[in-house]
């Protein structure tokens, strides 16, 4: 099994989904604050697993290879 | 390839379990250190992206400083813990606030349900596997930093700047309503 985009995705979707709840759901304001940054860090994790999937794409585009998914270069000529 | 498939399952049960029991849990001290724990789990699923630079600010600063932060807040101004289960003063429980509550659900879960149809029915995204010295310095980030995305980050200073004077405002303005 191999862990794509689509798993980071869905964990991102979890925790903000956990994040609201807790925003609508908790009364003390320290709690209130503490689930946005749950929603916060939910966020970055879908900003990094983007990044990180869009670098193994301008990777790809930078060899001479087009096919889709790229495939692994040899860990000795990375470039 | 399977011990990384493992690692992010682990990280993912970490983090959603720790979250779980933020939002479930009724000491705020017990709470920020369930944060805590989520964030590491986070920095953990960050290293298996190749992004050990944003493992490290996230251990750094999320770990290190903001929660300590807010131990320091619910410590000093001694927060209560929440007795009863369930009464109605939130503080979000307005007429206006909860019908545009209820509407900001049903968009949340429309987009998530969104999102997971189509991206079950599309080609998964390869994730990058490597490229330690050349995706994630130190010297790349600040170079590109302050050389291509130095608007973003002139940006970035002037809304830490704008929260901040909105802090001092806030703070200065609760002794007088009292």
């Amino acid at each position: 099994v191999e862990i794509t985009f689509n798993h980071y995705l869905v964990l991102s979707a979890m925790l903000f989904a956990i994040g609201t709840a807790g925003v609508f759901l908790r009364r003390s304001v320290i709690t209130l604050m503490l689930s946005v940054e749950i929603m916060l860090n939910a966020v970055n994790l879908t900003f990094v697993a983007a990044a990180s999937s869009r670098w193994s794409m301008a990777r790809s585009r930078c060899s001479s290879s087009s096919r889709w998914p790229p495939p692994r270069p040899p860990s000795a000529s990375r470039w | 390839l399977a011990f990384e498939a493992l690692l992010f399952y682990v990280f993912a049960a970490l983090a959603v379990g720790a979250s779980l029991l933020v939002v479930g849990q009724r000491n705020p001290v017990y709470s920020v250190v369930l944060l805590i724990v989520s964030f590491i789990a986070l920095a953990g699923l960050y290293v298996l992206l190749d992004s050990p630079f944003a493992a490290v600010i996230q251990i750094i600063v999320y770990a290190g400083a903001i929660m300590v932060l807010f131990l320091f807040v619910v410590m000093l101004l001694n927060v209560p813990r929440e007795e009863t289960e369930y009464d109605r003063t939130h503080p979000l429980n307005r007429p206006a606030a909860r019908w545009m509550g209820a509407g900001l659900t049903l968009v949340l879960v429309l987009q998530i349900g969104w999102a997971v149809w189509h991206i079950s029915t599309r080609r998964p995204g390869a994730l990058a596997d490597a490229a330690p010295g050349t995706v994630s310095s130190v010297r790349e980030i600040g170079r590109v930093l302050f050389t291509d995305y130095a608007l973003p980050f002139e940006a970035t200073s002037l809304l830490i700047l704008v929260a901040m004077v909105g802090g001092i405002l806030i703070a200065r303005a609760m002794p007088s309503s009292e």
